[in-house]
């Protein structure tokens, strides 16, 4: 495979180093300059300017470190307690096994973004909020998907092997079953990041996520369909910067599945 | 007879120049007209490979890089690619060691098979129906007519193995290639098949080109052998011939390689002393064994029945004896050893090891208690886990059980583990993959003696190795034996590593031991129809001149 640095990877990389950056750079995102409202890009403000006059480009990389943020932190919080019900289940069997199942189906059945809402709508707005929300629905694919492998690989010879030994359950897992089962799950990170950052981005939609004055890519959508004919750069800016990161996260899912994908024997 | 094929200096190379993998090098030999032509080998000697470049139907990485093979005169390497679809099926036919995957599941036995006779014989229709109706019965698939429209899943190993020769006999062939057509199956099944074949040829006067590694088979079946090894025929004579004397050393280090009675008599012979370990109070009492699967239907998941893997088995076994478990496969030979092991808990019946009950304890003293029973498995593949290192798979239980104080302690106990199975300390370092199947076996044993087990349950652990291998592996579990005293549980489907390593056996046939006794007993006056039955099944090698 070629090393070469490619489309994706420099969009995923620019935002992470904005994001991250965020807090130390000179932004004024919340600095109102009243005549300078929904005024287009020009030399100082090369994104323009929203509906109170703030920067558009300070704005969004406030948004970015949001959705950064969020996203991260959401798919930590479902990796983890995802994989360990789908182990758990998958190793204990019976009707632990089927209880997990039947919650399992039960959270995939329900809309997730619908519950999230629901949820968000419940705990009240705010990012904290939002992050649990996203992560009470997101546990669920890790779950199904650690559930299906460590299935597979729970009847591995050295997994029995490691059982006569009278290895415990917890040095099983990390040595026999994660190991095994991680390829996909980290593939399956990835996609979780895009979605993730698109759920964000619906919930400050709704307001239901990060609230004003702070900036998020969602909001900034939001605040600006009401003067798209008028100010259509604030829909663009923000709308083109999901667009692109959810677009890069998933071309690298995809190759990084090619990469990892190799059955091994 | 005349000359039927006739295959010259065949090179059949992977990859290009120096670095090629040269896995057929310069073979030449003559098939007659009706007679069986075996070709012998290990794995990897290029059996395989020379039958697929005689049929150009090697993968795209393999190259014929010279050589010619004549079917009846005419060079097949010469042909264009559409002249080669006549001769495949309808001049040559093949058939393969897995009739499991060589079957298309989704078209009927009838469908697959007519498709030959209309490809090769131009009949469709009725005429069609007739002939695979007939080409069943001739290979012995009872109520032909109504299994002509099943399924493969529908039919057992041995009768799609069946299948797969009336597919080959469809296009009626002047030479069958048959690779390895009874390794997947089971002995009595073996015997079916082998049986079937010789009365085809009789009947047909088709040439055999059979290729097999197993010296037994070759001797009930060949008219002529060659021998293979890495890419060459080292040997070529007629069966009585090569039976009577090998001429190659490789040849003679094969008949060597065999385990027998007559082997294990010369050893202990030799050693002066048999078992000095071996007491009078049981080590392991299994005392009526049974593990049931519920079979489960409908909505609700109701039980609607059981089966019966392991019915009721007793056995016991003393410090320092083998015990083989013979069987073939789906007894529940298999089930029975992990339900010792408490892998899988038995529905029913008692595992009683050193005066305590196994069935009874849990958790924490289960987990103690492993450290005396242990498993080495028949794959030596899956058995390990391939992203852990040598020294960590040897460790694991080292680990469990509590035993070394720190990590150096624990390694220097690996490096005297490996040593002790004949690895070097060095190897502790590498992964799983960068061993052979025997090494990893090895391995296999190691990770087991790790935590000082009394009873060691070996499940089949030679049957994926070749004999020379096997030979290996065999001895040094004797070898262990003798030294650490160990008692083994042995299953297998192998009567002569029963009689060569066994003190004792028991014949297992659906869930049941149906006999058991000292291996002279059981083998040489078997009371049990169904042990009869198996060892007549399991191909000698005879003396020559008769067959």
């Amino acid at each position: 495979m070629n090393n070469q640095l490619s489309f994706p990877a420099i969009v995923i990389f620019i935002w992470c180093v904005i994001a991250l950056c965020a807090t130390f750079l000179p932004l004024h995102p919340e600095v109102i300059i009243l005549e300078k409202i929904l005024m287009p890009p020009e030399w100082q403000a090369w994104l323009g300017y929203d509906d109170l006059g703030r920067l558009i480009a300070d704005r969004m990389i406030m948004g970015a470190r949001t959705s950064l943020l969020v996203a991260f932190c959401v798919v930590f919080v479902s990796l983890l307690v995802g994989t360990m019900v789908g182990i758990l289940a998958a190793w204990f069997g019976g009707w632990w096994d089927n209880i997990t199942v039947f919650v399992i189906d039960i959270f995939i059945a329900f809309p997730g973004i619908l519950l999230a809402i629901a949820l968000a709508g419940l705990l009240g707005p705010g990012i904290t909020n939002a992050v649990i929300a996203l992560s009470i629905v997101g546990w669920v694919g890790f779950a199904r998907l650690a559930r299906a492998q460590t299935l597979t690989v729970k009847h591995r010879e050295h997994v029995d092997a490691a059982r006569a030994l009278g290895t415990g359950i917890s040095r099983i897992a990390f040595r026999h079953l994660l190991p095994l089962i991680s390829a996909p799950l980290i593939i399956e990170a990835t996609f979780a990041i895009a979605g993730t950052v698109i759920a964000e981005a619906s919930l400050s939609f709704l307001g239901l996520g990060v609230q004003p004055p702070e900036a998020s890519w969602g909001s900034m959508i939001r605040d600006g369909t009401r003067y798209m004919l008028v100010a259509p750069h604030m829909v663009l800016a923000p709308g083109i910067a999901v667009f692109l990161v959810v677009l890069s996260i998933n071309l690298l899912g995809d190759r990084l599945r090619d990469k990892m994908d190799v059955r091994l024997g | 007879m005349s000359t039927l094929l006739e295959v010259e200096n065949l090179k059949t190379w992977f990859g290009e120049g120096e670095n090629a993998i040269r896995a057929v090098d310069g073979i030449d030999f003559k098939i007659s007209q009706g007679e069986t032509f075996v070709l012998l080998g290990e794995s990897g000697c290029g059996k395989s490979i020379t039958a697929l470049s005689i049929m150009r139907l090697l993968p795209p990485a393999a190259k014929i890089k010279s050589g010619s093979v004549k079917l009846n005169g005419k060079n097949l390497f010469e042909l264009p690619e559409y002249a080669m679809r006549d001769v495949r099926g309808g001049k040559i036919a093949m058939i393969f060691q897995e009739p499991q995957t060589s079957l298309n599941p989704v078209l009927t036995a009838g469908q697959q098979i007519g498709e030959t006779l209309q490809c090769h014989k131009g009949l469709k229709g009725r005429a069609q129906r007739d002939r695979t109706i007939e080409l069943l019965n001739a290979v012995g698939i009872p109520e032909a007519e109504r299994r002509i429209d099943e399924y493969p899943h529908q039919f057992s190993g041995g009768m799609k193995q069946r299948i797969m020769i009336a597919i080959a006999l469809a296009g009626e062939p002047e030479l069958l290639i048959a690779d390895e057509p009874t390794t997947a199956l089971d002995v009595t099944i073996q015997a079916q098949i082998l049986q079937l074949l010789e009365k085809l040829q009789q009947e047909t006067g088709m040439a055999i080109l059979f290729i097999t590694h197993d010296l037994g088979v070759t001797s009930g079946i060949a008219d002529h052998v060659a021998v293979m090894y890495a890419g060459k025929i080292v040997e070529i004579n007629s069966r009585d011939a090569f039976f009577a004397a090998p001429q190659h050393e490789y040849s003679r280090h094969l008949f060597s390689a065999l385990p027998s009675r007559e082997k294990r008599n010369r050893e202990m012979a030799e050693s002066g002393k048999e078992n000095k370990h071996l007491s009078d109070s049981p080590l392991l009492t299994v005392n009526d064994l049974k593990v049931h699967y519920p079979i489960r239907k409908g909505l609700f998941k109701k039980v609607v029945g059981y089966v019966r893997a392991v019915d009721g088995v007793t056995i016991e076994i003393r410090k320092g004896q083998t015990v083989a478990i013979v069987g073939e496969s789906g007894s529940g030979k298999t089930t029975m050893g992990k339900g010792i092991l408490q892998l899988i808990r038995p529905t029913d019946g008692g595992v009683l090891f050193d005066g305590r009950e196994l069935t009874q304890i849990t958790g924490e003293e289960l987990r103690r208690k492993r450290s005396d029973i242990q498993i080495v498995f028949q794959d030596p593949y899956s058995s390990m886990n391939p992203r852990m290192m040598i020294a960590d798979i040897v460790e694991e239980g080292m680990l469990a059980q509590g035993i070394g104080k720190n990590r150096g302690e624990r390694m220097q106990r690996v490096d005297k583990l490996l040593e002790q199975v004949g690895l070097k300390p060095e190897h502790k370092y590498r992964y799983p993959h960068e061993f052979s199947g025997g090494q990893r076996q090895r391995i296999c044993i190691a990770r087991a003696l790790a935590v000082e087990p009394k009873l060691i349950v070996c499940d089949e652990p030679t049957s994926a190795l070749d004999v020379s291998v096997q030979s290996q592996i065999l001895e040094l579990l004797k070898e262990l034996q003798e030294r650490l005293g160990l008692a083994y549980l042995f299953i297998t489907h192998n009567i002569s590593v029963v009689e060569y390593i066994a003190h004792y056996v028991a014949v297992m046939y659906d869930g049941k031991i149906v006999e058991q006794g000292n291996v002279d007993e059981v083998l040489y006056q078997p009371r049990h129809p169904y042990t009869q039955k198996l060892l007549s099944a399991v191909p000698r090698i005879k003396t020559a001149g008769r067959r």
